[in-house]
């Protein structure tokens, strides 16, 4: 059985959103933080909804609305989401009016809509879509292990044009305390030259990207996907090593077969450390890309790549925006994406072209 | 006239595997449909050179009917006039008249064109056993036992047949379904009763166990709830009829002796001690490190980084107690606030830290469905082994009282100010709950080298959304019921198989109204015992699944179930009430356990006896 990506959708910093193109303008900001470009909603969701949803909600829903009409189906066969934070901007208001009420008098709407699994239960109440329905909320692997649900899914033959997404927002408040913790630049950086001047730190980041997986053949598809693996804390640089390789090998392939890989590199000196090494010797004759510098760093960024894989096998063309390395083969068929969280959480993913 | 009649026989041949009476005879998963069929001919060592001749729908039919005869049938206790075929399929022909089509291009191919009638299946049959009774093929969409039961039923009682046999023989390129049941009007021990809904439960039980579906058992149990840090303290409580709602004591809020809660009765400090990390984790994560060590330990795995192992555990609130600690400072100027306590807010963090706890670093992951979030772990887990990624895997999910819960479920003003009283007329809302409860899924394989009795299996389980709305339950409960009666149906039981639901029963007007109204359209007229031990606990949220879990499975391993406390008075729309008492000595067989949340995510399990 094989699974295919039949469409995608996705917002982020970048002009993303409903595009024939990949990238039609590159958006160039100086700063620590990229925040997601957002459509016109009321094109996507009934204004009277609108008003009541947050940010990271009209995100996932207005993504997946957009996936779904790009795959041309009306009601999928499950819903599965993965947000490492959940409703961060929900969840920050009602605690401050807790603190700041002292408890008293709070308004409920914040809490009501704070639980992580709101988007999928969006996109269900508008489709009344009654099939089954779930929500990771495990780190760096939110998305991850929402594509692993999917996938098994379809294995079970549970159901077709499984809808999963990823899903994470930016807040004043997050980015905050996540600049405390050391995640962030201390200094402004053109987000384009991100990986030219190396420092500690990221820039920070958000978006929606969902994905209607199905096991039926289409020329309409856009990819196949063909596997995903992670795996949790690895001892050294070799045992990663080991992993991919033991990956492509369980898919038949070789690191030679592959013709690009998209790591994920953010421009942290620690961070990158684990691409860098790679980059010098496993991938040392293999075409990368990187995308972090446009989508900024969040735990479930790895969907923003799998959209950007699965485009680049379907257009058959990679914007030099993401090149690292060029590529020896101009027709991309085969795509590993490559990516650690704090080099705890680490996935693979293969996409091919059907 | 009606007479009696019974299945003697059934036979399902389907996705490379071959049943007889609900046992696996046979499996062989690498080969295509020619390679299968000719197979389960070697495999079954028939010898019947008219077999090779024949086109895949007829062996595949021939087939089913030797294994379906084979062993008990006695035919000459019947005039072969009386011995008859009623078979269907959706395709009729199809996959030889293709072929057919195919060869008249070329020289067209009379061996085959004999076969572009879908009821020379029943000849070929005929033909090896001597029937000559009434036979007959019909084409539906799907397998139609209603009007089998009826065509079959009219032909026995009416004396034209003495022995039926009937079912579906569907072949199409690579699909195939060939399910065969022997009807007879005798009753021999092994006889089940010829109706349309036993039919449908052998076609269908076929169909979960043609996805090469392996059991997945309990070898594990660990709880800790305000009735008890463990176990067998939580057992105790149920059997004292003793809840666990008090004031509040450890939760620092101004709705300390207004409203009452169910918190576990040990301080962080003293879980911090019992489970050997620091006393600044989070409630959450100490809950989750309480039960899970337990379940582990109990499961009696030697060594479990020889397996590939994992741990799916749910929560809804993460370390939300020490974020609302890092708020208080951080809100009067955002430079302040200890960062060490906002370190592990997210979800995912709980789980990792008990992962390393426990020593499992092959597989995790974290859910959160609101209330139904542990039972999704569950289900999840069971499918990580059913899919062979797993061999084990602790799922369950932990839960701490927060202001943040606490203050939530408040301005929605469905706190009872009182104890709950789920399932009464009467009720006000529910208690705020708190604990942790996990099982230990092990695969068949590692089952039978544990060195314990496993407590049960997982038979079902479903994920359905009422889609109704963000936090209202619908009133017609459609999510219950779909979660309920789609669970039912992978289990391949029907609702009178059920020996006790374990309500999700919260207390709240909405959810026993929509629930009970779900287990209405299930159930009625003939309702199982039924409880919500959150009457005990109060609402643990996303513990909840988990926790019940746990105690569903004591229900079938000790034979109990449990009493829905402080129930008075019947809700007026229905005709069914809650247990009231505790019960020993029951016979418990199945036990569906229900979890319902926020964002219509409904979940049900069905755990049975093995």
């Amino acid at each position: 059985m094989k699974t295919f990506i039949r469409s995608s959708a996705c917002i982020s910093a970048q002009n993303t959103f409903g595009k024939q193109e990949l990238f039609p303008e590159v958006t160039d900001i100086t700063g620590t933080c990229l925040r997601a470009i957002e459509p016109d909603y009321s094109l996507l969701i009934d204004p009277k909804l609108i008003r009541r949803m947050s940010h990271i909600i009209k995100m996932g829903v207005a993504a997946a609305r957009e996936c779904l009409t790009e795959g041309k189906i009306d009601m999928p066969g499950a819903i599965v989401t993965g947000t490492a934070l959940g409703c961060l901007e929900d969840t920050i208001t009602f605690v401050t009016r807790l603190i700041e009420l002292n408890e008293e008098l709070l308004p409920p709407t914040a809490f009501i809509q704070s639980t992580h699994n709101t988007v999928a239960a969006q996109i269900a109440l508008q489709l009344k879509c009654h099939n089954y329905n779930n929500n990771f909320v495990h780190k760096g692997i939110s998305f991850e292990s929402a594509l692993f649900d999917a996938m098994m899914l379809l294995k079970e033959n549970e159901a077709d044009n499984i809808l999963v997404g990823g899903i994470d927002e930016m807040t004043d408040t997050s980015f905050a305390i996540l600049s405390r913790l050391g995640l962030y630049r201390r200094w402004p950086v053109s987000n384009l030259s991100l990986f030219e001047i190396s420092a500690k730190g990221t820039i920070g980041g958000e978006g929606a990207a969902f994905f209607l997986l199905t096991d039926k053949p289409s020329t309409d598809n856009l990819a196949e996907f063909k596997g995903l693996q992670t795996f949790y804390r690895p001892k050294d640089n070799r045992e990663v090593e080991q992993k991919i390789m033991a990956f492509l090998a369980l898919h038949s392939l070789q690191i030679e077969d592959i013709d690009l890989v998209i790591t994920g590199k953010n421009g942290d000196l620690v961070n990158d450390k684990i691409y860098d090494q790679l980059v010098g010797s496993l991938f040392s004759n293999v075409a990368v890309a990187n995308f972090k510098h446009l989508c900024g760093e969040y735990p479930t960024a790895a969907a923003f790549a799998l959209w950007l894989a699965a485009n680049v096998i379907k257009k058959q063309e990679v914007p030099s925006v993401v090149m690292e390395r060029s590529l020896k083969n101009t027709e991309p068929r085969k795509i590993l994406i490559y990516n650690h969280y704090m080099n705890i959480y680490h996935s693979m993913m293969l996409v091919v072209a059907c | 006239m009606s007479t009696e009649k019974y299945i003697t026989s059934s036979c399902c041949i389907s996705n490379n595997t071959v049943y007889k009476n609900g046992d696996l005879l046979f499996e062989n998963t690498n080969a295509d449909v020619a390679e299968f069929l000719l197979s389960v001919y070697e495999h079954f060592k028939i010898d019947y050179s008219r077999f090779y001749k024949m086109d895949n729908l007829s062996k595949l039919g021939w087939l089913a009917s030797e294994i379906l005869l084979k062993g008990g049938f006695k035919k000459e206790n019947y005039p072969p006039e009386t011995i008859g075929l009623i078979l269907s399929n959706a395709n009729s022909s199809l996959d030889t008249d293709q072929k057919y089509m195919a060869s008249v291009a070329d020289i067209p191919r009379s061996s085959l064109f004999v076969y572009t009638l879908p009821n020379i299946v029943s000849g070929e049959i005929c033909i090896r056993n001597n029937f000559k009774g009434e036979g007959a093929f019909f084409v539906f969409d799907t397998f139609n036992a209603d009007f089998i039961e009826n065509y079959v039923s009219s032909l026995l009682d009416n004396n034209i047949l003495q022995a039926c046999i009937c079912g579906w023989i569907e072949l199409l390129e690579d699909e195939y379904k060939a399910v065969l049941f022997l009807v007879e009007k005798l009753n021999d021990i092994k006889a089940i009763p010829f109706t349309k809904e036993q039919m449908n439960k052998i076609f269908d039980d076929k169909k979960n166990h043609s996805m090469k579906d392996q059991e997945v058992y309990i070898a594990g149990v660990g709880a800790i709830t305000a009735i008890g840090n463990n176990v067998a303290e939580c057992l105790a409580s149920f059997e004292k009829e003793c809840a666990g709602m008090a004031e509040i004591t450890f939760l620092d809020t101004i709705h300390r002796n207004k409203v009452p809660v169910a918190e576990v009765k040990l301080s962080n400090a003293e879980l911090a001690e019992m489970t050997g990390v620091f006393a600044d984790t989070s409630r959450t994560t100490l809950l989750s490190l309480m039960a899970a060590t337990e379940a582990l330990d109990d499961a009696g795995i030697d060594d479990i980084s020889t397996l590939r192992a994992g741990f799916v555990s749910a929560n809804t609130v993460g370390g939300m107690d020490k974020s609302e600690d890092f708020f208080i400072d951080f809100l009067k100027d955002n430079s302040k606030g200890k960062l060490r306590n906002v370190f592990d807010h997210e979800c995912g963090c709980v789980t990792q830290a008990t992962a390393d706890q426990l020593g499992i670093k092959d597989f995790m992951t974290t859910i959160n469905t609101a209330c139904s979030s542990s039972a999704n772990a569950i289900s999840y887990g069971a499918r990580l082994i059913k899919n062979d990624i797993l061999d084990v895997v602790v799922a369950g999910g932990t839960d701490a009282i927060t202001k943040f819960t606490l203050n939530g479920f408040n301005t929605l003003e469905i706190l009872d100010r009182n104890y709950c009283r789920p399932f009464d007329e009467n009720r006000q809302g529910l208690n705020l709950g708190e604990g942790a409860g996990y099982v230990v899924l092990v695969s068949a394989k590692l089952a039978k080298t544990l060195n314990k009795k496993l407590y049960c299996k997982l038979s079902g389980y479903n994920n359905s959304n009422d889609a109704y709305h963000q936090t209202a339950s619908s009133p017609d409960g459609t999510g219950s019921y779909l979660a309920m009666k789609l669970a039912l149906e992978k289990s391949g039981l029907l609702p009178s198989d059920i020996d006790y639901i374990n309500l999700h029963g919260t207390g709240t007007q909405n959810n026993d109204y929509a629930e009970g109204t779900a287990v209405k359209r299930l159930f009625d007229p003939s309702y199982p015992p039924m409880s919500s031990t959150k009457s005990f606990t109060g609402h643990t949220l996303g513990a909840s699944g988990g926790i019940e879990a746990v105690f569903s499975v004591l229900a079938i391993r000790h034979g109990i179930i449990y009493p829905n406390l402080r129930f008075e008075d019947q809700m007026r729309d229905f005709s069914f009430a809650p247990e009231k008492k505790f019960l020993t000595g029951q016979t418990i067989d199945h036990v569906m356990s229900n979890s319902f949340g926020f964002g219509g995510n409904c979940t049900s399990l069905i755990f049975s006896r093995i």
